[in-house]
């Protein structure tokens, strides 16, 4: 009879379990954008789980890029022990502290292969002990709230008809879906996704490839050696990665089809719409002619006798990207579509969190959506940072723990920004998008210092950090604006500016400070022009662009430096010997805040002689 | 110059003249000079017939400079050795010549420097050294100086300049004086603005002009490497190794881009030196640039960081002055035995004395001696852990049984065992100080701390902190020296309970930097006041104590006094404003505006209203615009290809709306 009640009970445990499975955060995807995100949860020490239709982490890489060559550098020596600056010029590791887990210790190639970089992913996941369940496949994600408790809770289903819960969901599950063409004749069509790699196969070939990006140009070069010769079209003009500052540009590893074609070699590069009604393919035999109209159908650009695309194609390739795929989310979420461009990315705040759903963020590759074109949030080395930065505000709003600062005397400002500078890695990849703050405290005695904090969301700066602020220092780093574009010759001779009382004209990255007596409001922060990374501060400084992005000039970068927070403070921030300091204080009633906060607390400092190492 | 001719009315007469007829026979007299000042020395003078001997002053015109000029300048200018102190134009302040002879020719010098002694009165001391009787050594000559041979110490320097051969004492002397016409201490002006031209900075624009004395003095060091030899530099990798095979290690951490990171080093560095003369090598650095997780590991957020590891574990931070005594003191402090075991009479009196254990006497004047009878356990082990939770700050040593009971009969008020007495070899006032009973090692720390204070000390950059820290005005006492009775009377009256609580402490007015006197005038609205002098400052708040008790009203009588009204509050502004880039930015931005405003509505060759620039013939010369057109026609005589003016076009239509290649 015992026995049997208990068979009943074990049964019923089962069933509740199998049904019912609860964790505080899921996250969907176990790629590099999940993988950061669980190693974040994992260390905080949180209810979590990662749920991963494949069999191993990172799976995209499986197959991606097709040409097996990632295009994210994997720079192993900078002359620097620093391993926070190292991170400025590692683009494939994601951010841990095991240093067995950087990158540069899986290949020796400036541009690894993609298999090394599975390997590192699947080590990443078993050395941090990221909890990740493999072979689920979430579909129907939707919300529902307690009717007693108010308490809303995310419902969602695997494969094998389980329904699994969460407090917290982050989608990471990148962009997977290949970007699909809408012409009419898109049949004819052969995709990046699933063409073949193999160069024999485009012998004396004449092919088009659709789409102006990395992918289009990485498979250009794999075959033109084959081909007779390639046309490329895209909708914009080829924007070249060197010239926009933005890595989802076109590569200098990628440009080999420029070569051919402005040396007159056959291939050639032209800008037309791809997209719905202004072309469309017509079968001639068994090759493809190209029908491109302008204006919608009016005038058909195949009356030109001489019209570029008059010849015959014999192989039509679409390399239009990827984009989030959002059939995951039950239609009850109402989830807004993005007029993004390419409509690729999900629409999310600066907070990464969905638009149209609370508690539901984005994390990884399809974070990309706020920072497009800007900053690197598209890419292992922006969203290692952006995918643990939100995670910070998920430790606020969710844990109670606030983000983390410290709290420092003003006289130890100067030393401290000149440290960050040198050496933070976040904001010089997240440029633009991360930033240090400053909080004033103690009418300007006193500083308290967090690191990279979304700058986005400053009018918010309270609410998502869990420290009340009101005055601030803003540090970023940037680029100068309207650097590139046509007719803008990246190269010319007066592309870098050397001198400190004219910093602000430089285009390089270089730190800039906006300070705010007052954090900007949310309708300031909504009504910044183009070129304006935040709101018009009250003061602003620039520290002047360095060749060697080092500032450690005492003249050139410190000293400005120094007098723009005098400024801001309204305090000498100048250092005094004890000796000095001893003679102010015995004819003044205050002394400079150097002395006040060292020398009068028994930190004096006495004048040494220098004695030179003997060479 | 009558503030000068008050302070010092009853040395000198005054007089003021703009007749040159009267001083252009005076010594060092030169026509295209606006000002200058002599002194003359007539009471000396016994031929009624000859003139004063008389000395001109050559230092700065300021009133401190003067005031310490006429300060020396009835010193004895010159000594004999041995008979006399050969530190003693030291002590003045002044520059030292040693002219170095033998017992043969001794009067013969003194005679030749007497010819032109009066000349470099209230700047020069002249020793005449007889070699034969006084070991030069002393004065830190070789032993083989040779005979005549003339040496010149400047005002705060430490070594000796000898005179070439073949050179003339005078011709020497006056040499090495001209390049100090400025006085040659460091000069701070009261309010820190003055900006010298530092000669690595070109540059024109104030902004970028170094006004922070550290960042200055430091500029010599950026990007050259300091010797290290007596320091270990950690990395992550040695740290944990080294830190825990070390009984004690003392750690800089520091940040190469830092001022004061830089500064510290130095001293650390110099400390380094001291130590490895003891052969003592604790001295560690990490830099936290490079170093930059060990550095986060250790929680560093301010630079430098001096921090003292015992056997691998975090002791405590150094929290004291930057400077190599100060850090050598704290070091030797640091490693010596704590308690010092001190097993005989003679050795506990050692102890006391500073002469136990050896190498001391110039690290601490304070020694904290414990007595026990043999069986206070209790009392011993409370000691002893005082003595840990003091290493670094005293030196504590440990008596038993009959040594100790002999050192407490040579104590006044005969000590009953277990005690602790602090003995300050610098304090002449209260030199031995007995603790209270105790019985846990906190007691023993606190009494250490207190009894260490000097009741009368001399107010300096090192001394000050601590007096200001207790929140209670200063009674300064300004006097020339030590050795008069105002110093001891007011030092008799610090170590009296019965006083009111102020910080009773003097300046010397003799002191080698001039601050004292510089101070003082400063009390005294910029007048030199009568010396000695005894004033009431209160930094924090204007508080005045009941000061009126009997014993300093006769005090009072015996000096000049005064209470310190308030002082100049001292803002600390900003120097300068820093780049305003916003308003740069907004005039940058209003120019392009303009420009594209004219561009976009009208295109480039119209101007803001539209109307066709005219093109630049107007400044074109009227020869020039012939010979333009001379030019045209020609070309247009000789060449089809030159275009004609309102010519017809040969190209198609078709052509014409042929789309660009590139942007369809």
């Amino acid at each position: 009879m015992t026995s049997r009640v208990l068979m009943v009970l074990v049964t019923m445990v089962g069933c509740i379990q199998a049904a019912d499975k609860y964790w505080d955060y899921i996250v969907v995807g176990a790629g590099p954008g999940g993988l950061q995100m669980g190693h974040f949860l994992q260390k905080a020490g949180r209810n979590y789980v990662l749920l991963e239709r494949n069999s191993v982490v990172a799976s995209f890489f499986q197959k991606y890029p097709r040409h097996d060559k990632l295009i994210s550098i994997n720079k192993r020596h900078t002359g620097k022990k620093n391993t926070e600056f190292n991170l400025r010029h590692d683009w494939n590791s994601l951010l841990s502290d095991d240093k067995s887990l950087l990158f540069r210790h899986y290949s020796k190639l400036f541009f690894p292969q993609r298999v090394q970089l599975l390997d590192y992913m699947a080590d990443y996941q078993k050395k941090l002990g990221i909890n990740v369940q493999f072979h689920t496949e979430v579909s129907n994600i939707r919300k529902e709230t307690n009717a007693t408790t108010n308490k809303t809770v995310f419902l969602m289903d695997d494969q094998n008809g389980n329904t699994l819960k969460c407090k917290v969901l982050i989608v990471a599950s990148g962009l997977s879906k290949p970007v699909e063409p809408t012409f009419e004749g898109r049949e004819f069509t052969e995709n990046y996704s699933n063409v073949s790699i193999n160069p024999d196969d485009y012998e004396g070939k004449t092919v088009v490839i659709l789409g102006r990006g990395n992918s289009a140009f990485e498979l250009a070069e794999s075959i033109y050696g084959s081909t007779n010769f390639i046309h490329m079209i895209g909708r914009s003009r080829v924007r070249l990665s060197w010239a926009t500052h933005y890595v989802g540009d076109l590569r200098a590893v990628n440009v080999a089809l420029l070569d051919t074609y402005q040396l007159k070699s056959l291939d050639a590069v032209l800008e037309a719409t791809v997209h719905e009604e202004a072309m469309r393919l017509v079968k001639v035999k068994d090759r493809l002619k190209v029908v491109v109209n302008m204006n919608g159908s009016e005038i058909s650009l195949q009356n030109y006798d001489h019209f570029p695309m008059r010849e015959l194609y014999d192989k039509v390739i679409v390399c239009f990207g990827f984009q989030f795929d959002n059939s995951i989310f039950s239609s009850s979420l109402n989830i807004t579509k993005s007029e993004d461009e390419e409509d690729k990315f999900p629409l999310i705040g600066y907070d990464y969190q969905l638009r149209d759903v609370e508690d539901l963020y984005i994390a990884g590759g399809a974070s990309h959506g706020p920072d497009y074109r800007k900053s690197s949030g598209g890419f292992i080395h922006g969203f290692r940072y952006t995918g643990s930065r939100p995670h910070r505000m998920l430790e606020w709003k969710y844990e109670g723990v606030p983000w983390p600062s410290i709290s420092i005397l003003s006289t130890d400002l100067l030393a401290t920004i000149i440290k960050r500078i040198n050496e933070g890695s976040g904001f010089y990849q997240m440029f633009g998008m991360l930033g240090d703050v400053m909080a004033i405290r103690s009418s300007g005695e006193e500083i308290e210092y967090l690191e990279e904090v979304p700058v986005n969301l400053l009018d918010r700066l309270s609410e998502i950090t869990g420290h009340s602020y009101d005055e601030v220092i803003v540090l970023i780093l940037q680029y100068g604006a309207n650097y590139s574009g046509p007719d803008k010759d990246v190269f010319r001779s007066d592309r870098a500016t050397a001198q400190p009382e004219i910093s602000y004209k430089s285009n390089f990255l270089h730190p800039v400070f906006f300070h705010y007596r007052h954090l900007p409001t949310a309708e300031q922060m909504s009504s910044k022009t183009k070129y304006e990374i935040l709101p018009r501060p009250d003061h602003m400084h620039h520290i002047v662009e360095d060749f060697l992005t080092l500032w450690d000039a005492p003249s050139s970068h410190h000293l400005p430096l120094r007098r723009y927070l005098e400024t801001v403070l309204d305090r000498d921030l100048r250092t005094f010997y004890a000796s000095d300091c001893f003679e102010m204080a015995m004819l003044h009633q205050m002394v400079p805040l150097y002395c006040q906060q060292y020398y009068l607390s028994g930190r004096g400092i006495v004048k040494a002689e220098p004695l030179f190492q003997q060479s | 110059m009558m503030e000068l001719a008050y302070a010092f009315k009853d040395k000198f007469k005054f007089a003021l003249t703009t007749e040159v007829e009267s001083i252009k026979d005076l010594p060092g007299y030169k026509p295209d000079e606006n000002v200058a000042f002599w002194v003359l020395h007539c009471k000396e003078g016994k031929d009624d017939k000859k003139p004063c001997s008389a000395t001109k002053y050559r230092d700065s015109i300021d009133l401190l400079s003067l005031a310490r000029f006429l300060h020396v300048i009835d010193v004895e200018p010159m000594l004999v050795l041995p008979g006399s102190d050969h530190t003693f134009y030291e002590q003045k302040d002044m520059h030292v010549a040693a002219i170095i002879a033998d017992k043969d020719n001794v009067d013969e010098i003194k005679l030749e420097i007497q010819a032109f002694l009066s000349k470099y009165r209230g700047y020069v001391g002249f020793l005449i050294v007889d070699k034969t009787k006084f070991d030069v050594a002393n004065l830190g000559f070789k032993q083989d100086i040779e005979t005549s041979m003339v040496g010149l110490k400047l005002r705060g320097e430490t070594t000796w300049q000898l005179m070439p051969e073949f050179e003339m004492p005078e011709a020497f002397l006056d040499s090495k004086l001209q390049a100090t016409v400025l006085p040659h201490r460091e000069q701070v002006t009261s309010d820190m603005t003055d900006t010298e031209n530092d000669p690595v900075q070109e540059d024109e624009d104030p902004l970028q002009e170094e006004d922070d004395e550290v960042a200055k003095t430091v500029r010599v060091i950026h990007g050259r490497s300091l010797d290290h030899t007596h320091v270990q530099r950690l990395t992550e990798e040695t740290f944990t190794a080294q830190t825990q095979s070390t009984e004690s290690l003392v750690v800089m951490f520091y940040l190469v881009f830092d001022v004061r990171s830089k500064a510290s080093l130095l001293s650390f560095l110099e400390a380094s030196r001291l130590l490895a003369a003891d052969s003592l090598f604790p001295l560690a650095t990490v830099e936290c640039h490079d170093e930059r997780d060990l550095c986060a590991s250790q929680n560093i957020t301010s630079y430098p960081t001096i921090r003292v590891f015992r056997k691998g574990k975090k002791y405590f931070n150094y929290n004291g002055v930057r400077g190599a005594k100060e850090i050598y003191s704290f070091v030797k402090l640091l490693l010596a035995d704590a308690p010092v075991k001190l097993n005989t009479f003679e050795e506990a009196k050692l102890f006391l004395d500073g002469k136990i254990p050896k190498g001391f006497d110039n690290v601490t004047d304070v020694s904290v001696l414990g007595l026990f009878k043999e069986n206070s356990d209790a009392e011993r082990k409370a000691f002893r852990s005082a003595a840990k939770k003091l290493r670094g700050q005293f030196l504590l040593g440990e008596a038993t049984g009959d040594a100790a009971e002999a050192i407490a009969k040579t104590i006044p008020n005969k000590l009953q065992l277990p005690k602790v007495v602090v003995h300050k070899r610098n304090d002449e006032f209260r030199p031995i100080q007995v603790c209270p009973p105790f019985t846990e090692s906190g007691m023993v720390a606190q009494c250490a701390r207190d009894g260490a204070l000097v009741m009368f000390p001399e107010l300096t950059a090192s001394s000050f902190p601590k007096m200001y820290e207790e929140s209670i005005p200063f009674l300064i006492l300004f006097t020339h020296g030590r050795d008069n009775n105002i110093y001891r009377t007011v030092g008799a009256l610090s170590a009296d309970v019965n006083v009111p609580n102020v910080n009773y402490c003097w300046m010397d007015l003799d002191a080698k930097d001039g601050l004292a006197m510089k101070i003082l005038i400063n009390y005294y609205d910029n007048q030199i006041p009568s010396t000695p002098s005894l004033n009431l400052v209160d930094y924090q708040k204007q508080r005045t104590p009941a000061l009126f008790t009997p014993a300093l009203s006769t005090l009072f009588k015996q000096c000049v006094w005064s209470v310190t009204e308030e002082l100049p509050m001292g803002e600390w502004k900003p120097l300068l404003e820093g780049y305003d880039f916003l308003k740069l930015m907004d005039e940058g931005k209003k120019a392009e505006d303009m420009d594209t405003s004219v561009t976009n509505e009208y295109g480039v060759g119209f101007d803001s209203d539209g109307n066709y620039l005219e093109k630049k013939t107007d400044e074109m010369s009227p020869d020039l615009e012939a010979a333009e057109k001379e030019i045209h026609d020609e070309l247009l005589r000789l060449s089809r290809f030159y275009p004609k003016r309102g010519g017809g076009s040969h190209v198609d239509k078709t052509d014409r709306v042929h789309p660009e290649h590139t942007e369809l």
